[in-house]
């Protein structure tokens, strides 16, 4: 019996071993890693993944009925769902366990992606195209292309980097794609000063491989333009106040974290002028040139010439349906320009002479849209506006205003980047193009630079009517002292970028703490039934909340302090 | 103990003695199930209980029966000891509860379902008829589940359906009719009460905007306006007051000492209580169900050695729905605000605006759903007997093929649907959405199949009267396929298992047992190398009552003890398909060229896991079974479990900097300990009044040990070391009484704090409350304890039984627009009514109202939390058989009218709190079914 037993014993384990192969793998259906690196496509798909990861600010922040932007975080705008997330940053309830925009698993794994790029794309095997005479070149073209995407996913590096440091300050440097075993308790999060100089470094490193256009089949792809126009934001960024100041976090134990050495501030001031004319120099080989807004912020917006970077993504309508007056059909409510911000746009007097929007002076306020900054109706509706076909009704009672479920707290509507031809109910679709960079915004950049350091400097002037001509807008006028036209610089900058996601850093970066304290304000609009004429009255609309102890610099979120105990965290959080 | 089975008998594996050996043990009327079972059936072979030392509690599909409910797996609340099963929702043919075997042993990161063995074979059970339900066995402890190795630890229930017996043909009809109600439904508040309300909500927030004037509360008040002020009870728009249940079914079976049969036709309906629905299913269709089930279980002695096992199961479901499921219209129906548009607008066409779609509009013009289901179930098993070449050897081959395949089909569209408002005058429409042409997609299937070959060697033999000797190993090889797509992907793959299970069983006397399980076991969901596991088990009994001091005991007439231990697995099939091989995935993409091209974009996968293996558990179990008098019977289990290797995210581990993701790890560990007990009870008057009561009663506390739980700032936050499941949230103090209240509280940040409003308790101390402050509160869903009582009675063809079903120790939450009023612009519940004012700041229950969503209200806190504990009455069945002489008329043997209630009521600490429902607080609810029956024998 008992041998029995050992025998069947043995014969169930003998069967067993040779069924075995019953528990392998039958087909790969999987992408592995040696399949995705052997092809040339594959590979190729990995540089581009990460590219994918960059910024959409139309969407920035995610909700559950509509995605805001960054302007509504700042004094730009209001978004119209007050439980959107995006208002945390305007109640004050942001925090470390609660950080409406946190991109850093994001963009750290986009570093990973570019390393896994730069290490694996080596083992692609050509040789369906080498040495072969049906398809000439190609090997050839592929070799160079690689070379090229290399140095694309290290800029785009230095670009997500950026995007950190102007949130967090000091981030860790991660220059390789780590073990997966790695060690990371010894991970430490690196000066804002090695920080700044990793991402110039890279900056000038792709910028003299990168050629300074993409060819037509390639354009979007980046270029020797956007490597230097990120060179001049970021030395901006360290000539500029935040950086080269710490006595608000008086105390604070990693003071390098959030600021740079002390140093020769004109000299900071003077690389970022000149970082800034590298791009303007570059102008005759890229063949960049202010264009059209309608164009610019248009459906085809990613040809224009006056672009240096952007993204654009599939053709939708999320946009429109988030961001139109709320009449329109399947229109939900979204982001909507505050008074801040429309006070921003000055009155045009004639051709010489602008001056500021007065709210005391009667003539201004009985009809406050005429005569202002073509660019107001350029990129916001205004109250009683032709947009779409029809007149738009602002007022408390009117199909848009004050009354209707869901319409502008503020009394306006977002135009910039919304395409007005688009029919909703056909379920139609256009393309929306998030700019990063576009020639304005250097000009901005170098003037504002060089009137830090050399107030009399003639390009002021040259560069400023640049800007201030294609809005048709009077220039310069002469006479003004360094703050004045400092004022008029910001001023500028905040008027031609509106909602384009710079505001809510240019104001930390210049520690405008009464800008970014200030009350949000709209504007109540009442049709006065006898002759349909309208009166305004500004009023507070929301009291934004910040605190100059500590919100210069985002959190580091909690999640990551918990797991990195030995990372400082910010100044006050 | 005289057990009147026959062990050369029961060596064939013949489940025909089940039957012929279940009514035997105790020459009395006792239903079946207060019966103690002679033998019991495991997957290797039926053996006679006496000798069984595992823990296996077990329910009788004859008890089964008197729950009236389309799904088997919701007859079995209360029915098993250990087996928890809590009720989903209550929609025809989705209404599956959720089942566990002695709580949770493992964490929710990963799977916890049960497996469920039919037959012998992996299958389903939720859409058999419990008509063909023999019975349903809890394998418990390591001795019972060890078989089933590397599946076994979430808990297996072997279920076995009906055979024949050696008997002349018996034929059995019955039909039952029956009605459904909803057990309980939220209540909301009508327009003029909604307005009011919503007008206190923006005075509460300082918000003078927006609200309704006097004219429009008059108008909601009189209902003067029902398109401009409309006042819609949107749950009495789309719901009948019932829908109709039926079943119908049909049974044969006999058999001689060569073919014995068992064969069934069932047919069961639910109609639905949707109103208005197109009956020809178009353009909408009523939430119903409807299946024929057919079974024919054959047994044949080929020869007189051979004999061939036959099980052939087949079933049809048709289950059909609205479109956007039935589950999304009740909540609508539910939430919408009774006044937020009309159904119908002045010119016909239906109500709406931009925040909702019209609910009826929804429910009647978007299309339809349905599931078209085919199921079989098959088993051929031939053993034989070897007994010439060595006494009570036999060999055993068997092959299942069980499957279904779920044919899905949508017709979808949308429609137009109009806010109205009034301008000068006249009715001014706005659309959304607009009509589309119905689009029709069979494309979606899902299906799945299990195919298993075993093939075993069997030995059974008494040696010298005394000695009784058990031993079975067997080859299986299981290949369980999951296909819910058209394209194969990688996880849809057959999942394979292959290996050696076994058991040697000995007993001296039918005093002490002893006994050995295993099973060796791999699966393809590990790499090469590290795939087969072993699971062994030990276990001894002790029968005290057969010793010779006790041996014919009038009082104590059993008494057995027994122990067990030993490990059993489970391999968890979560995630990745291949956990082992580094995977790239195609993720976003980036558009260039100046005409817009996409070039996709590949990224790294999760890393891969070269070490990943399944949990383990290890099993302590100690028993008691005792029986008094012949009429009181009593068990108790006392068991241990301790998991470990469960997967975990390691993800409160790993920081973003490292950029890489990674996927689960084995790294957890549980402890779970509890007990089950049983009473029953029988007894049987002279007069033959007879009367009967069990209970059973079972508790199972768990602990999580280990989870790669990220680091705490403080002890309180630490989830380790509670409870699997257990909710964690601030602690709430009240409701703030006034102002001043607010200035001498630590300062809440989650929005601007108003009286009325949620008081959280400061745990930091820092003076400032915020997601810091987060602790363990209350308990999680799942009960800890349950128990049930079943009573009955027969006398002279009236019989009555009714059982009452009880859990306890869990908590339940009452969140979202159902319980939260104005929620992204939702209605209210009627709870709203007992909201903080000033003038009922001492005895409100419910925050202040708030239009702006109070952030601070809707926090995860113990404020929200109830007690989840309840008793019901789970059915109730009063039943009367006619005399013989009037059956005997029509030929019948039995003719049996009865009546019976399911669900009839509960007593919970829930129900007041807007009519919420414990066991399913939204979506569709739960059945409360009355219903009348007719039983005929023949």
């Amino acid at each position: 019996m008992k041998k029995n037993i050992i025998f069947a014993a043995f014969a169930f384990s003998a069967i067993l071993t040779s069924c075995e192969g019953y528990l392998d793998r039958q087909m790969e259906t999987t992408q592995d890693e040696d399949i995705t690196f052997s092809s040339y496509e594959t590979a190729i798909n990995v540089a581009y993944g990460t590219y994918s990861d960059l910024p959409q600010g139309l969407s920035q922040i995610w909700g559950s009925n509509g995605s805001a932007m960054l302007a509504s975080a700042s004094d730009e705008a209001e978004f119209t769902n007050q439980t959107h997330s995006v208002q945390k940053f305007n109640t004050g309830a942001w925090r470390p366990t609660d950080l409406p925009d946190n991109p850093m698993s994001n963009y750290y794994a986009a570093i990973r992606r570019a390393y896994d790029f730069i290490d694996n794309v080596g083992r692609v095997n050509h040789d369906d195209v080498k040495d072969n005479p049906s398809q000439p070149g190609v090997y050839e073209e592929r070799l160079a292309n690689i070379e090229q995407l290399k140095n694309e996913v290290m800029l785009l590096r230095a670009f997500y980097m950026f995007e950190m440091v102007k949130r967090f300050g000091g981030i860790p440097i991660i220059s390789g794609k780590l073990d997966q075993d790695v060690d990371y308790s010894t991970i430490q999060r690196a000066s804002l000063e090695d920080c700044v100089d990793e991402i110039v470094r890279w900056c000038d490193e792709t910028a003299s491989v990168l050629p300074p256009r993409q060819p037509d089949a390639e354009l979007g792809r980046l270029t020797r333009g956007a490597a230097l126009a990120l060179k001049s934001e970021v030395l901006l960024w360290a000539a500029s106040e935040l950086w080269n100041n710490s006595s608000w976090a008086s105390g604070y134990a990693h003071p390098e974290l959030i600021s740079l050495p002390a140093g020769d501030r004109a000299a900071r001031w003077k690389a970022a002028a000149d970082a800034a004319k590298a791009v303007i120099n570059l102008i005759p080989e890229a063949g960049y040139a202010l264009d059209e807004y309608s164009n610019l912020f248009g459906p085809t917006g990613y040809r224009s010439s006056e672009i240096i970077f952007c993204r654009r993504d599939g053709a939708g309508n999320s946009f429109e349906k988030t961001n139109l007056p709320i009449h329109f059909d399947l229109v939900t409510g979204g982001n909507c320009p505050s008074q801040n911000l429309v006070d921003l746009f000055q009155v045009k007097v004639d051709d010489d002479m602008a001056v500021d929007f007065d709210w005391s002076n009667q003539d201004m306020v009985s009809d406050p849209y005429s005569n202002r900054d073509p660019r107001l109706a350029a990129f916001i509706v205004t109250n009683n506006s032709t947009f779409k076909g029809t007149s738009i009704q602002c007022w408390t009672g009117g199909l848009d205003g004050a009354g209707v479920r869901n319409a502008t707290p503020t009394g306006y509507y977002i135009k910039k980047y919304v395409n007005p031809d688009l029919d909703l109910l056909a379920g139609a679709t256009s393309i929306h193009t998030w700019i990063y960079y576009r020639l304005p915004e250097i000009y901005l950049n170098y003037i504002e630079a060089l009137n830090e350091y050399d107030p009399d400097n003639a390009d002021i002037k040259i560069y400023y009517d640049l800007i201030r001509d294609r809005a048709d807008m009077p220039g310069l006028p002469s006479g003004l002292d360094q703050d004045e036209v400092r004022r008029l610089i910001r001023n500028e900058r905040a008027v031609e970028l509106c909602f384009e996601g710079k505001r809510w850093f240019d104001l930390r970066r210049w520690m405008d703490e009464d800008a970014l304290g200030a009350d949000l304000r709209a504007v109540e609009i009442t049709r006065n039934a006898a002759d349909g004429s309208f009166t305004y009255k500004p009023y507070i609309l929301e009291h934004r909340s910040f605190d100059p102890a500590k919100m210069w610099f985002y959190p580091i979120p909690q999640s990551e302090i918990n797991k990195m105990p030995h990372w400082a965290q910010n100044p006050g959080w | 103990m005289s057990l009147k089975y026959n062990i050369a008998l029961s060596s064939v594996l013949s489940a025909c003695l089940l039957a012929a050996g279940a009514a035997e043990a105790r020459g009395d009327g006792r239903p079946e199930w207060l019966q103690r079972d002679s033998l019991t059936v495991t997957q290797l072979g039926t053996v006679p209980s006496w000798s069984v030392t595992g823990a296996v509690s077990a329910a009788k599909g004859s008890k089964l029966e008197k729950s009236f409910t389309q799904n088997v797996l919701n007859t079995l609340y209360g029915e098993i000891p250990g087996l928890t099963v809590m009720q989903g929702s209550g929609e025809p043919g989705a209404d599956s509860p959720s089942l566990n075997a002695r709580g949770y042993n493992t964490l929710e990161t990963t799977d916890r379902s049960v497996l469920i063995i039919v037959d012998g074979f992996e299958s389903t059970l939720d859409n058999l008829s419990v008509q063909e339900i023999e019975s349903v066995y809890l394998l418990k402890d390591a001795t019972a589940a060890a078989l089933y190795g590397m599946r076994a630890a979430n808990g297996v229930l072997y279920v076995t359906t009906k055979r024949g017996s050696i008997k002349p043909l018996e034929i059995n009809f019955s039909a039952q009719v029956g009605f459904n109600t909803p057990f309980k439904t939220p209540k909301f508040v009508d327009s003029y009460t909604y307005a009011t309300l919503y007008n206190e909500a923006l005075e509460n927030d300082g918000l003078s905007a927006g609200g309704y004037d006097d004219a429009a509360l008059e108008a909601y008040r009189t209902g003067s306006d029902p398109f401009l002020y409309p006042n819609v009870n949107w749950q009495d728009e789309l719901l009948k007051k019932m829908s109709v249940l039926q079943n119908y079914n049909l049974n044969f079976s006999g058999g001689n000492g060569t073919v014995r049969y068992f064969a069934l036709l069932n047919v069961s309906d639910n109609n639905g209580f949707f109103k208005g629905t197109d009956p020809a299913h178009e353009t909408s269709s009523n939430s119903k169900y409807t299946r024929y089930n057919i079974r024919a279980n054959v047994d044949v002695n080929i020869t007189k050695k051979l004999l061939l096992n036959m099980t052939l199961a087949a079933n049809i479901a048709d289950q059909k729905g609205p479109a956007g499921g039935a589950y999304s219209i009740y909540n609508k129906a539910a939430l919408t605000p009774p006044n937020a548009f009309p159904v119908h607008n002045p010119d016909n066409s239906y109500g709406g605006n931009s925040a909702f779609s019209n609910p009826v509009g929804d429910l009647l013009e978007t299309g339809m759903g349905s599931y078209n289901s085919r199921n079989i179930q098959t088993n051929l098993r031939l053993s034989y007997d070897l007994s010439a070449l060595v006494k009570g050897l036999s060999i055993a081959g068997a092959f299942s093929f069980n499957n279904y395949f779920i044919g899905n089909s949508n017709k979808s569209r949308t429609y137009p649907y109009f806010q109205v408002e009034m301008y000068d005058g006249e009715y001014y429409y706005n659309q959304f959405s607009e009509l589309t042409s119905m689009e029709i997609d069979d494309s979606g299937a899902d299906q799945w199949r299990n195919m298993s070959f075993t093939a075993s060697l069997n030995f059974e033999r008494t040696f010298s009267k005394k000695h009784y000797v058990w031993a079975n190993a067997e080859f299986f090889s299981d290949e369980d396929y999951k296909m819910t797509d058209t394209d194969l992907k990688d996880w849809q793959f057959p999942y394979r298992y292959i290996g050696v299970r076994g058991r040697a069983a000995y007993s001296f006397d039918q005093r002490y047992m002893a006994e050995f399980v295993f099973s060796y076991e791999g699966s393809d969901l590990y790499m090469k190398g590290k795939r087969f596991g072993f699971f062994p088990a030990v276990s001894v009994g002790w029968i005290a009552s057969n010793e010779g001091f006790l041996k014919d005991n009038d009082v104590l007439t059993w008494l057995k003890l027994r122990a067990s231990c030993g490990t059993v697995g489970h391999a968890s099939v979560i995630g990745k398909r291949y956990a082992y091989f580094q995977d790239y995935r195609y993720n976003g993409g980036y558009y260039k060229g100046y005409n817009q091209t996409i070039v996709s974009g590949m990224t790294e996968d999760e890393v891969a896991d070269r070490n990943r293996t399944w949990e383990k558990e290890r099993r302590f179990n100690v028993g008691v079974e005792l029986g008094l008098w012949d009429k009181l019977d009593f068990t108790f289990d006392y068991f241990l479990h301790k998991r470990s290797d469960i997967l975990v995210p390691p993800t409160g581990a790993i920081p973003s900097v490292l950029g890489m993701s990674f996927s689960e790890l084995n790294l957890g560990r549980t402890t779970n300990q509890g007990f089950e007990t049983s009473l029953s009870f029988y007894d049987r008057r002279p007069s033959g009044f007879e009367y009967y009561a069990k209970g059973n009663f079972w508790f199972a506390r768990n602990v999580i040990d280990y989870q790669a739980e990220e680091l705490r700032l403080y002890p309180y936050q630490v989830r380790t070391g509670h409870q699997i499941g257990q909710p964690f949230g601030l602690v709430a103090e009240g409701l703030f009484r006034d102002e001043a209240d607010i200035e001498s509280s630590p300062v809440h940040t989650f929005s601007e704090v108003r009286p009325g409003d949620i008081k959280y308790r400061d745990m930091n101390d820092d003076g400032q409350i915020d997601n810091q402050d987060v602790c363990a509160v209350g308990r999680g869903g799942t009960p800890e304890f349950s128990g049930s009582l079943t009573i009955g009675l027969k006398f002279r063809g009236f019989d009555f039984e009714a059982m009452f079903y009880g859990v306890g120790n869990r908590t339940m939450y009452l969140s979202g627009a159902t319980y939260w009023s104005f929620m992204n612009q939702y209605s209210a519940p009627a709870s709203a009514l007992g909201r903080w004012t000033e003038d009922t700041r001492d005895t409100a229950q419910y925050p202040r109202l708030s239009t702006q969503g109070n952030s601070n209200n809707t926090q995860y806190s113990s404020f929200w939390q109830r007690d989840g504990s309840f008793l019901k009455l789970r059915y109730v069945e009063i039943g009367y058989t006619l005399p013989e002489r009037c059956s005997s008329a029509i030929s019948a043997s039995a003719i049996r009218f009865f009546v019976n209630g399911t669900n009839l009521f509960r007593i919970d600490k829930v129900s007041g709190i807007a009519n919420a429902d414990p066991e399913n607080m939204n979506g569709f609810p739960a059945m409360r079914t009355v219903s009348l029956g007719l039983k005929l024998k023949f």
